[in-house]
C-alpha cells in the first residue's frame, strides 16, 4: 500500500515537472484565441470548380463516345434525300387519265372525271 | 457566466487546456493549436453552452476533446478525398521539428513522455487528466463521457503499465 502511494506521489511529481516544462512552451492565449489556424491551408477556391469541370468534361466525352446515332427509316439520309422523298402511296390517289383533282367534282359534270372503262365493262358490251 | 468571464476563465486555464488539446491530438502541437482556437470560438460565440453541471474546466475539456475528434475525422476525410497524404508527410516533418524544441532537459521527463506514448489512448487520457491536470477519476470520467468504473479501470491499468515501462527504462539507463 505504502509502495503504491509512493508510486502515485512519484508519478504526480514527475507529471508536475512535465507540466511546468510544457507550459513554458505553450503558445499565448491571445495568439490562439484570435490567430488563424496555422497548418490548415487556405481553402483552394480554384480546386473544387476545376475538379467539377474536369469531371463534367469526362462525362460528356464518354457520353458522346458511347451514344448510338439515331436510326432513320431511310438510313443515314441527308437533307437532299429528305426533300426528294415521295410517299409510296401517292400513286393510289392519282387517277388513270386525269391529273390531280383540284376541285370536288359534281356527279353530273360530264366526262372530265370519267374513269377508264374497266375490263368487266368491255366484256358486258361484247355480249350485248 | 458573462462573456467577459468566459474569456478570463479561458485565459486563466489556457496552458492546461493546451496540454489537454495536445494529448487529444496525439501529440501534434500544431493541430492542438487549431483545435483550441476552434474551441475558444465555440465557447465565446455561444455555440458551446456551459450549463454549470460540472466545473468550467471539466466542461471545457469535454468541448476540447469533442472538437479534436471532429477535426481529426475531418482531416482524415480531407486526406482521403484529395489524396493529400504527401503534403501530410511534409507537415509531419515540420511537427517533428516543433516537438524537437521541447526536448530540452530532464531525461526522466522524456522517459515519462515516451512511456505515456506506449499506453492506449484511453489510458493516456485518464492518466493525463488525473496526474497532469489534477482531476479526480470522476471528473476524468465526465470529460471522457464514460462510466466511472471504466475510467477507474483505465486508470489502474494505465498506472501499472506506466510504472512497468518507467522501471524498465530506469534499469536500462
Amino acid at each position: 500500500m505504502t509502495d503504491q502511494i509512493d508510486h502515485e506521489g512519484e508519478l504526480r511529481s514527475e507529471f508536475a515537472a512535465l507540466r511546468s516544462q510544457e507550459e513554458a512552451f505553450a503558445p499565448g492565449f491571445e495568439r490562439v484565441r484570435s490567430g488563424a489556424p496555422r497548418r490548415r491551408p487556405a481553402p483552394r477556391s480554384w480546386l473544387v470548380p476545376s475538379v467539377a469541370l474536369a469531371s463534367a468534361a469526362v462525362v460528356a466525352a464518354v457520353w458522346l463516345a458511347v451514344r448510338k446515332p439515331a436510326v432513320t427509316p431511310w438510313g443515314e439520309g441527308s437533307a437532299v434525300d429528305v426533300a426528294a422523298w415521295r410517299s409510296p402511296t401517292d400513286a393510289l390517289i392519282r387517277g388513270t387519265d386525269v391529273g390531280w383533282l383540284d376541285t370536288v367534282p359534281s356527279l353530273r359534270s360530264g366526262p372530265a372525271w370519267t374513269t377508264a372503262p374497266s375490263p368487266a365493262d368491255s366484256v358486258n358490251r361484247g355480249t350485248n | 457566466m458573462q462573456p467577459h468571464q468566459f474569456e478570463a476563465e479561458l485565459s486563466r486555464i489556457h496552458a492546461q487546456s493546451f496540454a489537454w488539446a495536445v494529448r487529444c491530438c496525439r501529440g501534434d502541437r500544431t493541430e492542438a493549436e487549431d483545435v483550441l482556437h476552434l474551441t475558444y470560438a465555440k465557447v465565446l460565440d455561444g455555440r458551446a453552452r456551459f450549463e454549470e453541471r460540472s466545473s468550467f474546466k471539466t466542461w471545457l475539456f469535454g468541448v476540447i476533446r469533442r472538437t479534436a475528434f471532429e477535426e481529426i475525422r475531418r482531416g482524415m476525410m480531407h486526406r482521403l478525398w484529395m489524396g493529400k497524404w504527401w503534403q501530410e508527410r511534409e507537415d509531419v516533418h515540420q511537427g517533428t521539428a516543433d516537438q524537437a524544441t521541447l526536448v530540452v532537459e530532464g531525461e526522466r521527463r522524456d522517459q515519462l513522455r515516451q512511456a505515456l506514448g506506449q499506453l492506449s489512448p484511453r489510458q493516456q487520457q485518464v492518466l493525463h487528466l488525473v496526474f497532469y491536470q489534477d482531476m479526480t477519476i470522476q471528473e476524468a470520467a465526465t470529460v471522457l463521457k464514460m462510466q466511472i468504473g471504466t475510467a477507474r479501470t483505465h486508470y489502474e491499468r494505465g498506472k501499472a503499465r506506466l510504472r512497468q515501462l518507467l522501471d524498465r527504462e530506469g534499469d536500462q539507463a
